[in-house]
């Protein structure tokens, strides 16, 4: 990369540091993970960091980049064997009040597909169209992972359903 | 509603544990260092594809797509031979089109390195001649004149055939013999359709061993020739023991060496006469007569004699060792008269063939054979051909040797030396495709795995 280049990525990964890094977090549910995810989809931009400076929107593209540099971690052949368990689709049916969790660890519960769904449309704000476009599928997949992934909260978090009713 | 309140709840999220951010720096450094290994990657990705791809080139079956057709160019020879190869292919899988030299290359002190090899009369092609390997060695061979094919015999024990190695097609067959025999080859017609040979009906006690065939031939064999398209067989009994035979430029008459005395037949066998040669002296195996018909070329011939089991005293008749020199003398001098020498001896070497009338091409040496166009007069020869001595056998411990150089006598009339080109080998073997292509599968899967784990541990 020429220095100029150079330059402007790290203007740009500087600015938007604390936000990427937020973003990871929440969907990987530990720093050391998030980091280490981040650090990867950082290097990938640094490689096609002129694609990304060329797009209308650098975040999306950087967003993208994130969430798909996350999912293939996760897919991992080293992850899934230190991993094992770590991400249960079904949550138990009831809890006790001591077992009762917040959104931090009720997200480390869930796939990490529908974990990904809820970080892009709630976090960063994304409709279900521009949520398929990162993710790569059809907006019915985001819509029922949506469901399924908001029922599994519903199941984990009675607490907070309660409060809304 | 939960996903009404889920952005407030990701807001809301405790990040009060977070470390501290990590530095650009070692970051912008692991970005270049990603940069370039996926540049060498990709660069270490095309050169295996490439050699995958050259591989599999090679190993297209060109030939079965282009039936090979006699070439009508000119012959050539190369200036250097090129030296061994393991990954030299078969004339039975690809072949390489006539041939203007078969040899026998290697060496085999420690480990069997020898090759039959065939270079090709019109590129430099060379390929192993695998239809003179047997489990017992190599068989005795002879190239055709216009270098389309060799005959073979068997290295030690009788046979009822001739195999004929077809260095253009690349296929094999057999020549019938009316009896099972033991024989030695001994020359072929200038038309390449007759072959002659010493035969004797069985081995003896000492011809049973090692070399047994040459010395019991060399002792009782008698001449016979063979017409390889019909089989049919034309014996001469008044040649007993025949040492060794030359075919006159007409393929009509032969020039036969018999114990210590040269005779001139008619290939019919009816009209025989004898020809005076100087003392200690007969006609050099295979290729004596001169293209015009007028010159025999002479070497020394001389006996060995010893005790065989039975306590009787043998007599072999060989080529002298110790005076190798070529002399000529007139075909055409009667038996009364006196043998007259042509020009001076030619010092050393094994005649290979006649380049013209008054040339002749000769090889010497034994490591690093030398080509050498010599004139019958005695002038000054030439340097035509070498093999490159750079290279060696058996894993650098002994250098490559030559033996059993045959040449394609009507070719080397008209052949031109020319500089040698980088030699064709054909398509490697498939031991080597099968080890290269294992090689590349590994390199491949060890780096995706190495790419995987470091991918997992860039962080760390």
């Amino acid at each position: 990369m020429r220095a100029p280049d150079e330059r402007a990525y790290a203007d740009y990964v500087q600015g938007r540091m604390p936000a990427l890094r937020r973003t990871s977090f929440h969907l990987c549910g530990d720093w050391h993970e998030a980091d280490e995810v981040l650090q990867l989809a950082l290097i990938k931009l640094y490689r096609h960091w002129r694609k990304a400076a060329a797009a209308e929107a650098p975040d999306a593209y950087v967003r993208k980049v994130l969430v798909n540099t996350f999912l293939e971690h996760r897919a991992t052949w080293w992850q899934r064997r230190v991993r094992p368990g770590d991400t249960p689709h079904e949550p138990p049916p009831t809890q006790t009040p001591e077992e009762r969790l917040d959104l931090r660890q009720a997200l480390a519960r869930i796939s990490k597909g529908q974990r990904a769904v809820l970080v892009l449309r709630y976090w960063e704000g994304l409709d279900v169209a521009e949520t398929a476009q990162v993710l790569g599928c059809s907006p019915g997949t985001v819509k029922s992972q949506t469901s399924y992934a908001l029922a599994a909260l519903r199941r984990l978090m009675p607490d907070y359903i309660q409060e809304t009713r | 509603m939960i996903e009404q309140r889920l952005p407030e709840l990701f807001e809301a999220v405790d990040v009060s544990d977070a470390p501290p951010a990590p530095a650009l720096d070692p970051l912008l450094h692991k970005a270049r260092r990603s940069v370039r290994r996926r540049r060498w990657t990709a660069v270490a990705v095309m050169l295996l594809t490439v050699i995958a791809l050259v591989g599999a080139v090679q190993q297209y079956p060109h030939h079965r797509l282009a039936p090979a057709s006699p070439p009508s160019g000119t012959p050539t020879l190369p200036d250097t031979i090129a030296g061994y190869s393991a990954l030299t292919a078969k004339v039975s899988r690809a072949p390489g089109g006539r041939a203007i030299l078969i040899y026998e290359f290697g060496n085999g002190e420690l480990i069997n390195m020898f090759q039959p090899i065939a270079l090709g009369a019109d590129a430099d092609t060379y390929r192993q001649i695998d239809a003179a390997e047997t489990g017992r060695g190599y068989r005795p061979w002879l190239l055709s004149p216009d270098g389309a094919f060799v005959v073979m015999s068997e290295p030690s024990a009788l046979t009822r055939q001739l195999t004929i190695a077809d260095l253009v097609k690349g296929g094999t067959r057999s020549v019938s013999l009316p009896e099972p025999v033991a024989l030695t080859l001994l020359a072929i017609s200038p038309d390449s359709r007759r072959v002659a040979y010493a035969s004797v009906p069985t081995l003896s006690a000492d011809g049973a061993a090692a070399n047994g065939i040459s010395q019991d031939t060399a002792r009782y064999g008698t001449l016979a020739i063979t017409d390889l398209s019909t089989g049919a067989t034309v014996r001469f009994p008044q040649f007993q023991p025949v040492e060794a035979v030359a075919f006159a430029p007409d393929g009509q008459q032969l020039a036969v060496q018999t114990k210590l005395e040269t005779w001139i037949a008619t290939v019919d066998g009816h009209s025989v006469r004898r020809v005076p040669m100087p003392p200690g002296r007969g006609i050099a195996p295979r290729v004596a007569w001169s293209p015009d018909g007028a010159l025999l070329a002479t070497i020394g011939w001389g006996t060995d004699t010893w005790q065989n089991l039975e306590n009787k005293t043998e007599t072999v008749y060989r080529p002298e060792y110790t005076d190798t020199s070529i002399l000529f003398v007139s075909a055409t001098a009667q038996a009364a008269g006196t043998a007259v020498a042509i020009g001076k001896a030619i010092p050393q070497g094994e005649l290979l063939g006649w380049r013209s009338a008054d040339r002749v091409l000769m090889v010497d040496g034994y490591e690093a054979a030398i080509f050498t166009e010599v004139p019958v007069d005695g002038s000054p020869s030439r340097v035509v051909s070498r093999v490159d001595p750079r290279h060696s056998c058996e894993l650098t411990m002994q250098k490559c040797a030559t033996f059993e150089i045959r040449a394609a006598t009507g070719l080397l009339l008209s052949a031109e030396p020319r500089a040698a080109g980088a030699p064709n080998r054909g398509p490697w073997p498939p031991w080597f495709v099968a080890a290269v292509l294992g090689v590349l599968l590994a390199v491949v899967g060890i780096g995706l795995l190495t790419r995987r784990r470091m991918r997992a541990h860039a962080v760390t």
